[in-house]
């Protein structure tokens, strides 16, 4: 999951960009409206984190951009601003969620997660394909009731693949997704990551669940019996 | 408790009153008058007719019994009587009507026409008059040596008088009385629906509260004498809804100063505590400037209040002001080369002010300050000084950029920054509130003017002499 930080705090920048990384995202930050969005409009986000008194734009007038140009990407308002009106305006404004300073971390990314799951349809923190069972709140992975220990970036990449199961992912998709602007991944990253990642879910079952589609990409589904 | 209505209709009632006593004894008192001149004047016209009825022959007075005019005196009832007289008082005839009775006269010599009331022995109220003079001889012919002098009394019943005045004296008290009544019923009404608009208000400003401070009086169609009233009342509102919106947006601003800091030792608390292997030094030092930056603040607001409050202590000194200003520059040369800006220094040969040192240092660094923080980097920063007449004024002028002349006025409001995200945590709006505040406590003035060029020009001007009262330090003040 890639998310957009756009907050002129450097110590909000550093705290909260930390705590999202750690819980397995990818994260942009930006430090004013401005490039925060030209980010937003030139990235595939699946949440926006915007603080709303921000330089050089403010984040409602962003949102306003962002969403006339037909962005339709999550966006989670951080303010310090708790009067109703102000709430009522973000909302208005096309955010999907308001959140007031000073906030809970976990809350945060309670949020954050709940805004992701809401990108892919789906309200629940379980997915479930076939013997795979995915906790989005927990992180945690099962095939065939086994747990299977995963990298948080094969964590990642499983997901994005759960989220978006039964269609064609392409590597680009999972490269946009998965590492934030300033990582340059190398070509073979997203095939290794793959690689490991079959290979710790076929110690429990060996019935493969990703499927290479030569030419295509990726697709995460269960096997025609 | 005293109200206009009582008031009004107590003092309407009071003054009606009077009006009607005083109109009520004027139209008795000119009836009375002219019904007992028509009465005088019948009853003098009475007693001339009678006169000459009146002969003397031989030293006798008599009346000719078998005049008209003798028939009104002779019934017993008749309520006419009269009295002939000699000159020592002696009765020379009388009325039959007076039944032996006497119409007693009152010591005078009769010169002028004269008329009083009495009694009669049979208890009749009545009215008369008399007439000194001489009768005619009884024979024309037979001319008396010595004429005689008689008194003529002539007295009618004045019931019918007394009684007309009674009656009218009855209407007057009584019309009275029921107009004192109406006035009674109608001023309470007529006071309740003039002074309907003065209950409105009265029943709008009740209903005014802190939140609907936004709300106004109405103005069209009231009294001329309410209408200034309301407008006045709107003015106040207005005045209060502006402090109250000042006070809102203070607190929303220091609402907001300590959100962000709070909200960045939140999240560096509870990430340290969630991925406590990843703890660095830096969360310490982190934490550690917020403590700082929130401490500046508090200070800093508890330093305007306390000027605000007069609470500063003020000890006047002479201050040398080459002296004072580079002791002020000396911690800004980092920030001035690192911007590389220079300052253009240009101070009388002996500039020397009477002041408070502390509070003018204060003044003099949040000037240099903000001139340093806000200029443009390359550019060159003005420090003037003036002494004249025994004033002085110290302009700090500077190139500034994205400030416009609509800026200027909140320049010295709390917490205001150009930048409406408030980005950065050094700076939070109170420099330059904070110099007002001491420069008003010290007597002087602190104005901000930007000129065609984007240069901003922050001018303190006062007395070379201290015009405060210095007092004991007892709190400190920075």
């Amino acid at each position: 999951m890639r998310v957009l930080l756009v907050e002129d705090s450097a110590r909000l920048q550093q705290t909260v960009g930390d705590a999202l990384r750690r819980s397995g995202y990818a994260v942009d930050v930006s430090a004013d409206g401005e490039d925060g969005l030209w980010r937003a409009e030139n990235n595939d986000y699946d949440v926006i984190v915007l603080d709303i008194m921000l330089p050089k734009m403010d984040g409602l007038t962003l949102l306003k951009s962002l969403r006339k140009n037909g962005k339709a990407t999550h966006v989670l308002l951080l303010t310090a601003r708790d009067r109703v009106e102000d709430r009522v305006s973000g909302l208005r404004s096309g955010a999907d969620d308001y959140l007031v300073k000073p906030f809970a971390l976990e809350e945060l990314l309670a949020r954050v997660e709940s805004l992701c799951r809401r990108a892919y349809g789906s309200k629940q923190n379980l997915i479930t394909i076939a013997d795979l069972e995915i906790d989005t709140a927990g992180k945690k992975v099962w095939r065939a009731g086994h747990p299977v220990k995963l990298k948080p970036r094969e964590y990642q990449l499983l997901e994005y693949l759960a989220h978006r199961s039964g269609e064609v992912v392409t590597q680009t998709e999972i490269e946009a997704h998965l590492y934030h602007d300033d990582a340059e991944p190398m070509s073979n990253v997203v095939e290794s990551a793959l690689s490991s990642l079959r290979r710790k879910l076929s110690q429990a079952n060996p019935a493969p669940l990703i499927q290479t589609r030569r030419g295509l990409g990726y697709i995460l589904e269960a096997e025609a019996p | 408790m005293k109200t206009i209505r009582r008031q009004l209709t107590r003092r309407l009632l009071l003054g009606v009153s009077v009006l009607l006593i005083l109109g009520a004894l004027v139209v008795y008192v000119t009836t009375r008058t002219a019904l007992t001149r028509q009465f005088d004047d019948a009853l003098r016209a009475k007693t001339t007719a009678l006169a000459s009825i009146v002969e003397q022959d031989k030293g006798v007075i008599d009346v000719d019994g078998t005049d008209e005019i003798m028939r009104e005196f002779d019934a017993k009832n008749s309520g006419s009587f009269f009295q002939v007289r000699r000159e020592d008082g002696s009765v020379a005839a009388a009325s039959p009507s007076l039944q032996g009775g006497s119409l007693s006269l009152p010591q005078t010599n009769f010169d002028q026409p004269l008329y009083w009331n009495l009694k009669l022995t049979t208890g009749l109220a009545v009215r008369a008059t008399a007439l000194k003079f001489q009768p005619h001889p009884a024979n024309d012919a037979n001319q008396p040596a010595a004429p005689l002098q008689a008194i003529l009394v002539v007295a009618a019943d004045r019931h019918n008088l007394d009684q007309a005045l009674t009656t009218l004296a009855l209407m007057l008290t009584g019309s009275g009385l029921l107009v004192l009544f109406l006035t009674g019923l109608i001023v309470p009404m007529l006071l309740q629906r003039e002074l309907a608009p003065l209950d409105q208000l009265a029943v709008q400003a009740q209903c005014i509260t802190a939140e609907s401070l936004a709300s106004r009086f109405a103005t069209e169609g009231l009294p001329g004498e309410l209408a200034p009233i309301s407008s006045r009342l709107n003015d106040l509102l207005q005045r209060l809804q502006t402090a109250f919106a000042r006070e809102r947006q203070f607190s929303d601003d220091l609402a907001h100063e300590f959100r962000t800091p709070i909200a960045e030792l939140r999240s560096l608390a509870e990430l340290a505590l969630k991925w406590p292997q990843n703890r660095s030094i830096d969360t310490d030092r982190n934490v550690l400037a917020i403590a700082l930056q929130m401490e500046k603040i508090i200070n800093r607001l508890l330093m305007i209040a306390r000027s605000d409050m007069g609470l500063v202590n003020l000890e006047g000194q002479p201050v040398e002001m080459k002296s004072l200003l580079s002791t002020v520059c000396r911690p800004l040369e980092e920030r001035v080369a690192e911007r590389q800006l220079s300052f253009q220094i240009s101070f009388p040969t002996a500039f020397e002010i009477e002041s408070d040192p502390t509070l003018l240092r204060a003044i003099v660094t949040n000037l240099l300050d903000n001139a340093v923080e806000y200029s443009q980097s390359g550019s060159a920063v003005e420090i003037k000084g003036e002494s004249k007449d025994g004033n002085f004024t110290l302009a700090v002028t500077n190139t500034v950029q994205e400030l416009h002349a609509g800026d200027v006025p909140h320049l010295f409001e709390r917490f205001w920054r150009k930048d409406a995200s408030r980005s950065g945590g050094e700076h939070a709006g109170l420099g330059l509130p904070l110099a007002r505040a001491f420069a008003t406590s010290l007597g002087y003035a602190l104005t901000a003017t930007l000129n065609g060029e984007a240069r901003l020009s922050l001018k303190l001007s006062g007395s070379l002499k201290a015009k405060f009262c210095s007092q004991p330090a007892s709190t400190t003040t920075s």
